[in-house]
């Protein structure tokens, strides 16, 4: 509770741009002489799935009686294997234009801080069937409910750099403070249930990891550090290429966390059979045999506790940009997106900038692919006077207008400079 | 304007994402559908019955062995002391028409010795263990006084009893008034002289000051300070002395009969019977009993007990009490089917007994020499000790009892409706019709939440000996409604009713007979709350 306030706070005070899993656009300043000092906030929220729309979601994470009907639309949709992510970025940028980085005149200090947190998750048709209506419907079968993969990651980053005042590429090496992390791979889940209910067999294959549990809410239970390259580049008026194209060619959050000596691993790769607990003593009643502690027991899991190290979710993209705020009219942009993430698949977008006059971006693009599937974007990007750029961007259209889409998302960015 | 509306736009999306948060507290909820296995165990009689209860025979028969109290005396009947209330007045003589008296002065001062009414008892000591006496005090003294009230042989932690209390002034026209209780419990009244020739009595002394606050005054002759003392309640823990020789008739004195109080219908034949009529004393008095009549009743079905006993009298030994542990003494009688009509009273399975009898302390006077004793509350009672090999006949007989199954709604989740089938393998010779009903606050029977079903008894032989288990499946079905009344608290009632294998023949139950069980069920489960 006391985490979602501070990031309440966070986001809606800072108001902040993304370019992060699902924005493909941001609002940039063209190089001015003068400048100063130039501040960044922005922040960035989405959820994305393959089969589960809003209105289930929304029911799932915000409360509420999710009936039959519901949970029967949302098991039609679903694939034999689908996925699910949600991620939440806010940070702060400040570019100092007025300190050179080392003596070096096209070059000055960077300084940023951010937070991160994403959750994400590959999960079977017969698994979602299994927790939203029971075994019932599986009495007298055997079936796979693997494999399922479920992430939790968040973590902070403390960020000092270089970036380049004409074409505001930048390096930076951060300090990241690992707050949570979980990790669930299951490999094999075959579950019989017995025709009468009288046998439950589980043949399991899994491995679990995770951040310290003692302290899982505002505690930082781990260190590490990244580091991050965004380049920018325009082709200028290549003949071979034919093209007069700026270019965001980024590698963001390479690096690593080292989490505490109290962080678990559990491992099992075992087969169960359940027949009802035994109760030895049944006229003087049962002492509550279905507790957390007994299902362990009768499952054999232990875990043990011991440092972990874990890569960040690296992203490497690769897009073709446009100059926002320009006196042509059409712009195209285009791009990829890879991120070493297990559930995210390459992301490819393709769009159109519209300037109805100079100072305001109008721009409407498709993508594929991250959680979801295809879906429209839009994105605005605008002045307020000379100091002042602004700028949202949804990454699926469809999530604000109907409940049955398959994501929501938004982008907001303020910047401004003097 | 837009820079007014920047600065709302973040406080706005503040108070939006606050509001988030609180929803954020709210869980999802949604139904399904669980099947699979709940329980099993393994029963035998060693399961049913308190191992206390059992002897195995070294053919693996079971006899059970159980026991209640038909006749108890009542403490009061044997040893009561009396409510006693003593007035006593204070006034200056009359040759003294008046004195001058100052604050703390000593007014009058009295001590004396007074006489519990023992009727018929001499006691030499008695411990209470509740009790206490009223003491009304009234004054005509115009200033305030001081009363001292003190029992002299009433010890407790080796201090005498003593009490202060203030009556205030008064008035020859309207005298002031008082009352105080004060409790007794724990105190040891010693109730006899340093030569043991009296007996029930006790020494107070009375003292009356005036008050330290008071203001000098004039007491006259015609003023009175009167102090009325009246013992209350007092039940002795322990008493010594003696208890006199008298004899007391009861006639149909009740006692409720607990051993069969689960069972409401039914018959049931038992081969043999043997059981044990035993008187035992408590008291360190000589008893002797006068059994006129011991009757059992069911309801309106009464059974008196015919046997040789009714109308002899018997004598019982005083208890000792070495050390201050007491040793009851004891008389038995054995009652069976050769010698009484017994078994026809086990048949009956009673409810309550009702007896009727002569009860005479000390038939043979003082030959203690004031050494009675009694620990309260144990006194002289009769038990029927039954020894009852199990070779029975049961014909729907038919137990009953009460569940409270004190359920909750879990915050993660609860069972709203389904069914619990329970799969059982039944290795004793026995049939059971098994029935639930649910019991509204007023403790009627409304609906069966058990379909018709039996557990059928195992396969026997000719000589009624299990051969195989049999299996039965009984299916307990609850709906909505009925598991939201569970979830409210309301009562179950369990009612099974046995009838052996064979009806006609007595049937043996023997150690190693079983019966499996296994519960597994089919619910309709909500997720979250």
């Amino acid at each position: 509770m006391k985490s979602r306030i501070i990031y309440t706070l966070l986001v809606h005070l800072c108001l902040i741009p993304a370019v992060h899993a699902q924005s493909v656009v941001e609002p940039e300043f063209d190089p001015q002489e003068g400048t100063a000092h130039e501040v960044k906030l922005f922040g960035n929220g989405y959820y994305l799935s393959s089969g589960t729309p809003i209105r289930f979601m929304s029911k799932f994470t915000k409360g509420g009686f999710i009936d039959s009907t519901l949970k029967s639309d949302v098991l039609s949709d679903l694939r034999k294997n689908n996925r699910i992510g949600a991620e939440i970025h806010t940070g702060v940028e400040y570019y100092a234009h007025r300190i050179p980085f080392f003596k070096s005149s096209g070059w000055s200090w960077y300084f940023g801080a951010s937070y991160h947190m994403n959750y994400n998750a590959a999960y079977s048709k017969n698994l979602f069937q299994l927790a939203f209506f029971g075994n019932r419907g599986f009495a007298g079968q055997t079936v796979e409910l693997g494999p399922l993969n479920a992430n939790v990651l968040s973590y902070g980053k403390l960020s000092a750099g270089a970036f380049n005042k004409e074409t505001k590429s930048r390096i930076a090496l951060s300090l990241v403070a690992g707050q949570q992390f979980s990790q669930l791979n299951v490999d094999r889940a075959l579950f019989y249930t017995a025709g009468n209910g009288s046998q439950l067999d589980l043949d399991l294959s899994e491995q679990f990891r995770s951040s310290d549990t003692s302290h899982r809410t505002g505690k930082i239970n781990g260190w590490g550090s990244a580091a991050d390259f965004v380049l920018y580049f325009n082709t200028g008026s290549n003949k071979s290429l034919k093209i007069n194209q700026g270019f965001r060619v980024a590698l963001e959050d390479f690096g690593f966390i080292r989490w505490n000596a109290n962080s678990i691993t559990q491992k099992k790769d075992s087969a169960y059979r359940y027949e009802g607990f035994e109760v030895t003593d049944l006229l003087n009643g049962i002492n509550q045999p279905f507790n957390v502690d007994n299902l362990n027991d009768t499952l054999g899991i232990k875990g043990t506790t011991g440092a972990q190290t874990h890569m960040l979710p690296l992203t490497f993209s690769v897009a073709a940009i446009t100059e926002t705020f320009s006196d042509k009219k059409v712009q195209a942009f285009y791009g990829f997106r890879l991120r070493a993430l297990s559930n995210y698949t390459p992301m490819i977008h393709l769009g159109m900038q519209f300037n109805p006059i100079h100072d305001l971006a109008l721009s409407l693009y498709g993508a594929f692919g991250g959680y979801g599937g295809f879906r429209a974007g839009l994105s605005a990007s605008g002045k307020i006077g000379e100091h002042i750029r602004y700028g949202f961007c949804t990454g699926n259209i469809a999530g604000w207008i109907s409940k049955n889409a398959y994501g929501r998302d938004l982008s907001l960015t303020i910047s401004t400079r003097f | 304007m837009k820079k007014s509306f920047l600065l709302l736009l973040p406080a706005l999306s503040m108070v939006w994402g606050l509001s988030s948060c609180k929803r954020d507290l709210q869980r999802p909820s949604w139904d399904i559908g669980v099947v699979g296995p709940v329980i099993h165990s393994s029963l035998g009689l060693g399961n049913m019955i308190a191992d206390s209860l059992l002897q195995v025979n070294p053919d693996s028969s079971v006899v059970l062995s159980f026991s209640g109290t038909v006749y108890e005396l009542d403490a009061d009947t044997l040893l009561k002391l009396p409510d006693t209330t003593i007035t006593n007045s204070f006034s200056l003589p009359t040759i003294i028409p008046s004195v001058n008296v100052t604050p703390g002065q000593l007014v009058f001062n009295q001590t004396e010795t007074r006489y519990f009414n023992g009727q018929g008892v001499q006691l030499t000591i008695a411990d209470l263990r509740s009790g206490g006496c009223y003491l009304t005090l009234s004054s005509t003294i115009n200033q305030p006084v001081d009363f001292t009230y003190e029992i002299l042989t009433a010890f407790k932690s080796g201090q005498h009893f003593i009490t202060t209390s203030r009556i205030p002034p008064g008035s020859i026209a309207q005298p002031s008034q008082v009352v105080v209780y004060v409790d007794l419990s724990g105190y040891r009244f010693i109730l006899t002289d340093a030569g043991a020739t009296q007996f029930n009595q006790y020494t107070t002394k009375t003292t009356i000051k005036m008050s330290a606050d008071a203001q000098p005054t004039t007491v006259t002759n015609q003023d009175v300070v009167a102090v009325s003392s009246t013992f209350s309640g007092l039940e002795p823990s322990y008493a010594k002395g003696y208890f006199g020789s008298r004899i007391e008739s009861f006639v149909n004195e009740p006692s409720n009969f607990s051993s069969f109080e689960k069972i409401i219908s039914g018959v049931l034949d038992i081969d043999q019977v043997n059981v044990n009529l035993t008187f035992t004393n408590y008291i360190g008095a000589d008893a002797r009993i006068t059994l006129q009549s011991l009757k059992a009743a069911r309801g309106a079905d009464t059974v008196v007990l015919a046997h040789s006993i009714i109308g002899s009298a018997i004598n019982i030994n005083r208890a000792t009490d070495p050390g201050g542990i007491v040793i009851p003494s004891t008389y038995s009688v054995n009652l069976n089917n050769g010698n009484s009509n017994i078994d026809q009273i086990i048949e009956l399975l009673p409810l309550a007994f009702s007896s009727s009898l002569d009860f005479h302390i000390n038939p043979l006077g003082n030959v203690a020499a004031h050494h009675d004793f009694f620990y309260a509350p144990k006194t002289v009672k009769a038990d029927l000790n039954f020894t009852l090999p199990l070779n029975i006949i049961a014909n729907n007989l038919t137990l009953a009892d009460t569940i409270d199954l004190n359920l909750e709604r879990g915050k993660n989740g609860h069972i709203r409706s389904g069914k619990l089938h329970i799969d059982i393998s039944n290795g004793f010779p026995l049939a059971a019709d098994f029935q639930l009903f649910f019991m509204n606050g007023s403790g009627t029977l409304t609906d069966s939440i058990v379909q018709p079903n039996s557990i059928l008894a195992a396969y026997t032989n000719a000589q009624n000996i299990v051969t195989a288990n049999r299996d039965s499946e009984l299916i307990i079905t609850v709906n909505e409604s009925q598991m939201d009344r569970l979830y409210n608290g309301e009562r179950l009632l369990l009612r099974i009713a046995f009838s052996t294998s064979s009806l006609t023949q007595h049937v043996t139950l023997y150690d190693y007979y079983r019966i499996h069980v296994r519960m597994r069920g089919d619910f309709n489960y909500r997720i979250g709350s």
